[in-house]
């Protein structure tokens, strides 16, 4: 593991959380923020108590928990569509290519029209992301090849099915309550995550990235192809199903917590893959603490470059397409 | 104890017998070259003996155990596969392709070692490559990256290297040059079999020519004695010459465009007339 692009990295996170801390429609200056965290975790310095009284309420009820989701989620998508791109020894995959996000649309659609409730919407979404990624192994395993892209065909078969699925939910959802809701969840949409929420989503999270991470090695040696992995000693079925389980966990808690936020998954890993290089025991850590950081800042965004806040998927998207696009033209090495 | 033993070793893909009943017995330190045309079983037979086939029928004996009864990793500590050059592959620097070698060495959740470290620099070093460590690995040539992945079978901790047809897509010199590493890896005690196309590379390097034809062992034995003229023709059905060019060293000469005349080639050397 290279420690110094990861301490830059953790760096800019910090500063980028801070930012986003002091940015909103009451904006703070970054040093009163810093200084009321360090007041409020470690008792430093003194404050009026009307002023703190302002802090507590616009800092930790409001803006942390947000910025806790934006970063968690960054930092699960672009972990997970750097195990993806590990696994299936493709720099041009993401967590959608199992099926995983249209998965668990389906689920959330589902959820929305039928169970109604928070905890069966959310139970839905992930059933939904795990029966896609089912069904793309499933498919894979009925043509009896067991290679790599007969897995990536299979998620894009299994994608294209939920999402017809999705289609129809919509199509016979009640077009005044329910459609409007699936909708704006399809487009992504941090304004869901509360701070109970955010909890109960982000143990998990953080319990599959630091699983991935301790099979950084394995990854590594999985993307020089099958027969070589198991040529050094590794199980190639249990260590794959165990990256796959783990990623797809991870990027369909994101869908609970948030919605469908494209892009994140693709773009990051590649970006920090330029920086690091392709060492998956540093490049995890590394796209985990860029995807934090390019999500809060995704947020800000959505959240304050107009008077009413947009969705965060349709930025991520806006943003991450024609980037994409500029890094596939100087990727002129083709591997990155 | 023989240290390889295959024993009526067969393979079908498909129905299709692709190997049958293949008997070979291997000892330490041997440097065993498989020559075969396209389909012969080649790759199949090397593929049965890393454990990454299941044969049909018989069994790969490693130190009188049966393969399959070896656990994954530490098969991976006694055999080493060294592949045909990757074509695709992530930008990993050459270090840490060598350092994947370390992999079966160490518990799963664990991370690589000073000592890993330390082996697969000498690994580097020994094959004359140790400039190249920080090198992405896809952007150094062919014969760099075969003696990449040769220094990663070396890390390995291995005895026995598998190797599928090294000197392919590489330039003439590399091939060359490969060639002369292979025959200092055979000295210092390394079993290797490897897969060929050149007859004049397995009697470069092997002491032993296992001839394979449509799955079956044809000819086995000495290099000298085993590649002969007619030989080759049972094999792949061409005419070629043997010259022997100096004491010990042999060259297959393609009979294209010798002729039948061959008096004006006697200054090159001394022709090994056909069996």
């Amino acid at each position: 593991m290279k420690i110094l692009p990861i301490s830059l990295l953790s760096l800019l996170l910090a500063a980028t959380a801070l930012v986003s801390l002091s940015l909103g429609k009451y904006p703070l200056a970054p040093g009163e923020v810093a200084g009321f965290l360090g007041h409020r975790i470690f008792g430093w310095g003194t404050f009026d108590a009307e002023r703190l009284q302002l802090l507590e309420n616009l800092v930790m009820e409001i803006r942390l928990p947000r910025i806790m989701a934006a970063a968690l989620i960054g930092s699960a998508l672009a972990v997970s569509g750097a195990a993806y791109q590990a696994l299936f020894v493709n720099p041009l995959v993401s967590p959608g290519i199992l099926g995983v996000l249209a998965g668990a649309s389906l689920g959330a659609a589902l959820g929305l029209v039928f169970l109604k409730t928070w905890y069966g919407v959310q139970a839905a979404t992930f059933l939904g992301g795990f029966a896609a990624v089912g069904l793309a192994i499933g498919i894979a395993r009925l043509c009896r090849v067991n290679g790599t892209v007969m897995l990536v065909l299979g998620g894009i078969i299994s994608g294209a099915f939920f999402s017809a699925l999705v289609a129809i939910v919509k199509y016979v959802s009640d077009p005044y309550n329910q459609l409007p809701a699936i909708v704006y969840w399809l487009m992504g949409n941090m304004s869901m995550a509360d701070r109970g929420m955010t909890f109960k989503a982000g143990i998990p999270i953080l319990v599959g990235i630091a699983c991935l991470m301790l099979m950084a090695r394995h990854l590594n040696v999985l993307s020089m192809g099958d027969e070589e992995a198991r040529a050094l000693g590794v199980n190639v079925e249990a260590v794959r199903l165990t990256v796959i389980v783990c990623a797809t966990l991870i990027s369909t808690l994101t869908v609970v917590l948030a919605g469908i936020i494209g892009w994140v998954g693709l773009i990051i890993p590649h970006i920090t893959r330029m920086i690091t290089g392709p060492d998956n025991e540093t490049l995890l850590p590394a796209t985990a603490l860029a995807g934090a950081s390019y999500l809060l800042l995704v947020d800000d965004i959505s959240r304050l470059a107009f008077t009413f806040e947009i969705p965060i998927g349709i930025v991520t998207a806006l943003i991450g397409i024609p980037f994409f696009v500029l890094v596939l033209k100087n990727a002129r090495k083709g591997w990155l | 104890m023989a240290l390889l033993r295959l024993e009526r070793l067969s393979f079908a893909y498909h129905r299709r017998q692709v190997l049958a009943d293949v008997d070979l017995s291997m000892e330490q330190g041997e440097v065993l070259a498989l020559l075969g045309p396209n389909g012969s079983g080649k790759t199949t037979l090397l593929k049965l003996i890393l454990g990454l086939l299941k044969p049909s029928r018989g069994s790969v004996l490693l130190h009188g155990r049966d393969i399959r009864t070896i656990p994954r990793r530490e098969l991976a500590r006694m055999v080493a596969y060294v592949p045909q050059v990757h074509k695709e592959s992530f930008a990993y620097r050459v270090c840490d392709v060598v350092l994947m070698g370390r992999l079966p060495h160490s518990a799963f959740f664990a991370r690589y070692s000073e000592k890993d470290r330390l082996i697969a620099d000498e690994a580097l070093e020994k094959l004359g490559i140790g400039h190249l460590a920080e090198r992405p690995y896809t952007e150094v040539s062919g014969g760099e990256r075969q003696l990449a992945l040769i220094a990663r079978a070396m890390a390995q901790g291995a005895g026995t290297f598998i190797m599928d047809e090294p000197t392919n897509g590489l330039d003439y010199g590399n091939q060359l040059r490969l060639l002369e590493r292979l025959k200092s890896l055979a000295r210092t005690g390394y079993t290797v079999i490897f897969s060929t196309h050149h007859p004049d590379h397995a009697m470069a390097v092997a002491d032993r020519v296992v001839m394979m034809g449509q799955g079956r062992i044809i000819r086995d034995g000495a290099a000298c004695e085993t590649v002969t003229p007619a030989s080759l023709r049972e094999l792949y059905n061409v005419d070629v010459r043997l010259y022997s060019v100096a004491e010990g060293v042999r060259v297959c000469v393609p009979a294209v465009r010798l002729g039948n005349d061959s008096r004006e080639h006697e200054g090159y050397g001394h022709h090994v007339g056909s069996r």
